[in-house]
């Protein structure tokens, strides 16, 4: 793997304290979302990977203080992030202390009108996600960074600390249950003859083609009827020509019940229309899973009231993975996946789509331990999609592939309230970002030697692309995004950093981190091959040893003594490096075989 | 304000590095005094280049004094008795620096309140005509120290700003030791407890590495891989045992790099050794300037 996670990170973390700190003073994103994602970007590799551990001044490494060096030392660090946080959790709640989960930078009107103040007010599922992150990142740091700290006024600065953490994740739950949402409908009407045209790839019948779909969606179909909470009342699917998908749209569904927590906690009223859009879908999914991952689980960081509304989440998030990955892979031949690009039930085609299912696909692969045929399949989707994006092939003078990355695609949403400005939009440009994300999730899954490094390779030309996008000088240098230094024909250009951009890229480092720690991925055929090596020399060894060769002088007892040590070696990592035991073990075949052919060479001379 | 130097094991670099201190903080124009309660070995004047003080003075050092034979023990202007020529040229912004000698071949003696009585005047004395008095006090839990501790537990001396420098070489049986030394029973916490003291805590004492190796340091360019890895692995364990002992990085007041200088001869590192003869690191120096400044500034000193 060409990406160097540490020295990208090291490089990265430079660069985002040299932005954000100026003069001695920390310069804010703008919102809700991206000032998360700002703070996020120390926060999490510093909970999720050990080399980056700030929380613990005692062992904050080195190299880490030397590239933070503008936010002070291992001491004054820690303290800030403290002081951001609350600063950031304060900041974003209203005066009675309700958190607001609000986002405007990326929020636009249809007309070109601006958003009006109650639509700039509402709650946004992209914050409610960032916010689930942000919330476990400064539980985990105060946590840690309590058992340092001995100072009375500094663990009750933590503690309150952590309390509002606390309340903000309590509410980006509930605002999560709250934005689920089920669409049925009728397999003749709109969305279903949508949905049935991309997974019919087959060109069945349309009645079998419906029975046979139905029957694939039995799980999560039943699974449905069960889920309740914060999403109104259960649906009903038991028409034979009945079809649905479900996901989460961009906020807080239109007449969602309120969700009983608690604490009490202030529950916004909704506005959206409760149909699930695919982005908002991919995105609650990822922030979801976190919530019971092992990290999180182990670490206790979820209260009981959290831990229910997790769970409520985990049977939402396992429901919309059946769904989506049942869909993507729906049919015996070529997966719906496979034909790029998706189209969405509102009749909207884009590569963007066909990543975000094949993100769902990814995961439900990890879930069901795949086989690595399947994982290749998706494999290949992600190389083409990299393709067809204008990342790993030359774009053409006015391609229209570059209106991905640039000025990204365009997600409406959908409102069901007489509200009182534009129609909106939300504007996603992480094409390159999320792609190198999938693809690094996907190496993570591969048990083929060979398969992963064709993954990681893919993974390996994404990571290229990003790094010529960096800025190249201002106040964001080092930082994300401008896809114009790739793409000259694409005449933007930013001087800020986009916060959402340099956190995905920190997602990735820290998932491409992943896939390197343990150890190395092996095929059963170099494993015999290392073990009937190691055998062989093993067995030359006892010959020499038979042969009295440890009795001679010591220049050849050394030669004996390390070969025997360097098998010792090869044995013990066999199980789990054999390409290191072979080589060990080539070593020792070749420094005894000089004895071999000396005692053959009885030619010439009496 | 008074500092205390005290390590758990000989050899660790104490006094070589209290007189640094004491140099640098001078040349900061503090007026500084060094006090050598080394009792078992008095050789501070050798530190210095004092050549009539070697092995501790003839006229009637610290031994003499305490114990009552003479009313004031000798004291050494180092700025003119030096033999060192750096430090004979005091430098215009430079404050003093005394040194206060033990005894030619003095030796421990056990304590009494007549010492702790003397002990108390003379402390009192030179924090009056200085800003910063560096007592090095004998390796290990001495007599020198238990001195340190009963005088600094009276009522004269309990006001005065008092801070405690813990000196360890970097290896795992020295963090050990300084850890014994520092929190366990009977040891310098304990056992300030047991004699009344009301403050004195973490947030007075302070840990310094010394000959410490940094496994990044360009010098170990010869090293091979193998050895770098291991040393890395080596540096890492280190930190999370001092960690664990109370010895971490947020309780340490310097690290002082390992300086082939101070292995061969102990002596007071000046500008001189740097840019004329060029024997010091730069490393080694800074080291030294950053830990007297830290003596000094009371912000390092807060507690986390």
């Amino acid at each position: 793997m060409r990406i160097q996670p540490r020295q990208n990170l090291l490089q990265i973390w430079q660069s985002v304290s040299q932005a954000s700190m100026t003069d001695g003073t920390w310069t804010w994103g703008g919102d809700a979302i991206s000032d998360a994602q700002q703070l996020l970007c120390l926060l999490a590799p510093s909970t999720e990977m050990q080399a980056f551990r700030l929380s613990n001044p005692d062992l904050t490494q080195d190299e880490v203080l030397g590239k933070l060096r503008v936010l002070g030392d291992a001491i004054e660090i820690p303290h800030l992030l403290v002081r951001l946080s609350s600063d950031y959790l304060r900041r974003y709640a209203a005066p009675d202390g309700t958190p607001e989960f609000t986002g405007n930078a990326q929020l636009r009107s249809a007309g070109g009108g601006e958003p009006s103040p109650g639509q700039r007010g509402m709650d946004l599922t992209e914050s409610y996600a960032v916010s689930v992150a942000l919330t476990l990142a400064i539980l985990d740091f105060a946590r840690d960074f309590r058992q340092a700290v001995r100072r009375t006024d500094l663990r009750s600065e933590l503690e309150v600390l952590s309390s509002l953490a606390s309340d903000r994740l309590t509410a980006a739950l509930v605002g999560l249950l709250r934005s689920y949402a089920v669409n049925v409908f009728n397999a003749d009407d709109e969305f279903g003859q949508n949905l049935c045209a991309m997974l019919n790839q087959h060109g069945e019948p349309d009645r079998l083609f419906v029975e046979g779909l139905r029957r694939a969606l039995v799980q999560p179909a039943a699974a449905l009827r069960d889920i309740t909470i914060g999403s109104g009342p259960p649906v009903d699917l038991t028409s034979t020509s009945m079809l649905f998908e479900c996901g989460w749209t961009w906020g807080v569904c239109h007449e969602a019940p309120e969700v009983e927590t608690w604490t009490s906690i202030r529950q916004p009223e909704g506005y959206a229309e409760p149909v699930p859009d695919l982005y908002f879908t991919a995105i609650a999914l990822d922030a979801i899973v976190v919530l019971f991952s092992e990290r999180i689980q182990l670490l206790g960081l979820l209260n009981d009231d959290q831990q229910r509304l997790a769970r409520a989440l985990q049977t939402r998030w396992e429901v919309t993975h059946s769904y989506w990955s049942t869909i993507a892979s729906h049919g015996r031949m070529r997966w719906p996946l496979e034909d790029v690009p998706w189209r969405t039930t509102d009749n909207v085609e884009s590569d963007y789509f066909t990543l975000l299912v094949a993100s769902t696909v990814t995961h439900d692969l990890r879930r069901s331990r795949a086989s690595d045929v399947d994982i290749a399949r998706v494999g290949r989707v992600l190389d083409d999609l990299a393709r067809r994006s204008r990342i790993t092939q030359r774009a053409t003078g006015d391609d229209p592939a570059l209106a991905l990355h640039s000025p990204g695609l365009t997600v409406p949403l959908e409102t069901l309230w007489p509200h009182d400005g534009p129609d909106l939009s939300w504007t996603v440009t992480d094409m390159a970002s999320r792609l190198l994300l999938e693809s690094l999730r996907l190496a993570g899954l591969v048990s083929e030697p060979g398969l992963r490094s064709e993954t990681l390779q893919l993974a390996d030309r994404i990571w290229d692309h990003l790094t010529e996008r960096r800025i190249a000088s201002g106040a964001g240098a080092g930082l994300w995004d401008q896809p114009g230094r790739v793409f000259p024909q694409l005449e933007v250009e930013f001087t800020g950093p986009s916060w959402a951009h340099t956190y995905r890229v920190v997602q990735c480092l820290i998932a491409a981190s992943q896939a390197i720690t343990g150890n190395p991925v092996t095929s059963p055929r170099l494993a015999d091959y290392a073990a009937d090596l190691l055998s062989e020399a093993e067995h030359v060894f006892d010959c020499e040893v038979l042969a009295g060769g440890s009795e001679g002088p010591a220049a050849a007892r050394q030669v004996l003594e390390a070969a025997r040590v360097t098998l010792r070696r090869a044995r013990d990592v066999l199980a789990y490096r054999p390409g290191t035991a072979a080589g060990l073990a080539i070593s020792v075949l070749r420094d005894l075989d000089g004895w071999a052919a000396a005692r053959e060479d009885l030619g010439g001379g009496y | 304000m008074l500092l205390f130097a005290a390590s758990d094991k000989g050899g660790t670099g104490r006094s070589i590095t209290c007189v640094n201190i004491a140099y640098q903080c001078a040349l900061r124009g503090m007026d500084v005094c060094y006090a050598d309660f080394d009792f078992g070995s008095p050789t501070a004047g050798a530190l210095f280049s004092i050549a009539a003080a070697t092995r501790g003075t003839g006229t009637g050092g610290l031994h003499s004094y305490l114990r009552g034979n003479i009313a004031t023990p000798a004291r050494l202007d180092v700025w003119t008795e030096s033999e060192q020529p750096a430090l004979r040229t005091r430098p215009a912004s430079a404050g003093r620096l005394t040194l206060v000698p033990g005894d030619r071949d003095g030796f421990e003696f056990p304590i009494d309140h007549e010492v702790e009585r003397h002990c108390v005047q003379l402390l009192l004395r030179l924090l009056d005509e200085h800003d910063l008095v560096v007592v090095d006090l004998s390796a290990g839990r001495s007599f020198a120290m238990e001195l340190a501790l009963r005088v600094t537990a009276g009522p004269e001396l309990r006001d005065v700003l008092t801070r405690w420098l813990v000196f360890h070489r970097w290896t795992r049986q020295h963090i050990l030791a300084a850890h014994g030394l520092v929190y366990s029973r009977n040891g310098l916490l304990d056992y300030a407890k047991q004699l009344g003291h009301r403050d004195l805590d973490t947030h007075a004492v302070r840990f310094v590495r010394t000959a410490v190796i940094d496994p990044r340091s360009d010098t170990l360019a010869n090293l091979r891989g193998e050895q770098l890895a291991w040393l890395r692995r080596c540096e890492q364990d280190l930190q999370e045992l001092a960690s664990q002992l109370g010895a971490g990085r947020t309780l340490v007041a310097g690290t002082i790099p390992l300086d082939p200088v101070l292995q061969w001869r102990e002596q007071v590192l000046t500008d001189n050794d740097l840019y004329l003869t060029r024997i010091a690191n730069p490393e080694t120096i800074s080291a030294f300037q950053d830990l007297a400044r830290r003596v000094a500034d009371s912000a390092d000193w807060q507690q986390l």
